[in-house]
């Protein structure tokens, strides 16, 4: 009896040590969203599917963990011709791997409500070190992010048998987020 | 009114809709190549777009030539004018023969080659519904990209052979082989 309380006493204590500031994310809320170019006209897209751990505590960014995990075959342009074409195995080849991730691996403040988040990006099982800039504005206990990166799509071996030479397809993929997440 | 010497109201029907499309669809093929070349990325846009209307195109070719093939086997045409020699019978066979041949082969090398080629998108059929891609192997689509070009250009060798042969018929021959496929036109008794 006395060993159970203790052993769950040590499990609280772990869950609450490795989990200091959790947040839920509120998905109607929130968008990661990327604008392709196609033959110089952008295409807005968005990913209608993803999860992330967030454990963040804006006056401890160094101890921020933060993974994020994007089903690639929820990628929705609203245009059938790129929706259909981007599972494809030249690009996301979803049917080989159908989930990015990213991990931050270092969060450091910039300045008031700013941050960035160094980590790792891995899409079509190619890791590239990617910088997070994002912005934190709490009310309550509901916080709002925004953050913005750029991307290659060459970094992860996207079109290039289609388009290695961006003919139609930009190289840069800029992506915007908006997360909106309510403390545990 | 001589029924046995015209071509039924479905024939004619089925030859000049097969005809306009078979014609714009050569247009367009021809020209793809200046607009996807073009540096201007609102000209590509362009050619991409005439892609897609072509796909479209092409399908319904390869669908109202099977019903026209259908037709043709179960109706009898109408006779060749007795002046026409040995020779020139057979080119007439040959031509139409050719003729069906080319509406089934060049709708389906251009379907195995968006289905084998470098930029793979998926077929929507003017715009509505996805017609899926043939399962055929991606090293082929060079063979399928030669065969669909070649069987254009044969296409408009035969088109020009066939438009000289009624015209021959028509303002040489004086016989009625143009009109009985003319729509609204009545065969000279």
């Amino acid at each position: 009896m006395m060993r159970a309380a203790l052993a769950a006493a040590v499990i609280l204590l772990a869950a609450s040590a490795a989990t200091a500031a959790p947040w839920t994310v509120d998905p109607a809320q929130s968008r990661i969203g990327f604008t392709a170019t196609w033959l110089g006209k952008p295409v807005e897209g968005s990913f209608k599917r993803w999860t992330a751990a967030i454990d963040f505590d804006p006056a401890k960014p160094a101890a921020a963990k933060i993974a994020v995990d994007i089903d690639l075959r929820a990628a929705a342009t609203g245009d059938r011709t790129v929706d259909g074409a981007l599972p494809g195995d030249d690009w996301f080849d979803t049917a080989k791997l159908a989930t990015a991730r990213f991990v931050a691996t270092t969060v450091s403040q910039t300045g008031p409500g700013a941050y960035m988040a160094r980590g790792t990006l891995t899409v079509k099982g190619k890791a590239v070190p990617v910088t997070l800039p994002f912005t934190f504005k709490a009310a309550g206990k509901v916080a709002t992010v925004a953050g913005s990166v750029t991307l290659d799509r060459r970094s992860f071996g996207l079109g290039l048998g289609s388009d290695a030479t961006a003919e139609y397809v930009a190289f840069a993929v800029p992506v915007k987020l908006v997360v909106v997440a309510r403390q545990r | 009114m001589d029924g046995r010497s015209r071509y039924s109201t479905v024939a004619i029907g089925f030859h000049w809709l097969i005809a306009l499309m078979i014609i714009g669809n050569l247009i367009g093929g021809l020209t793809m190549d200046y607009w996807l070349d073009n540096p201007d990325p609102a000209m590509k846009q362009i050619g991409f777009q005439i892609i897609q209307i072509h796909k479209s195109i092409g399908l319904t070719v390869l669908a109202l030539s099977l019903l026209r093939l259908g037709w043709r086997l179960a109706h009898p045409v109408p006779a060749m004018p007795s002046h026409m020699t040995g020779t020139e019978r057979l080119l007439a066979r040959v031509t139409h023969w050719g003729f069906y041949a080319l509406m089934l082969l060049l709708p389906l090398s251009g379907w195995a080659m968006a289905s084998t080629g470098k930029l793979i998108f998926p077929i929507l059929y003017f715009g509505t519904f996805e017609v899926p891609h043939l399962p055929l192997d991606k090293s082929l689509g060079g063979l399928f990209r030669e065969s669909h070009e070649i069987l254009g250009y044969v296409a408009i060798a035969t088109i020009v052979l066939h438009v000289a042969a009624a015209m021959k018929h028509h303002y040489l021959d004086r016989d009625d082989v143009l009109a009985r496929m003319l729509p609204l036109v009545k065969p000279r008794q």
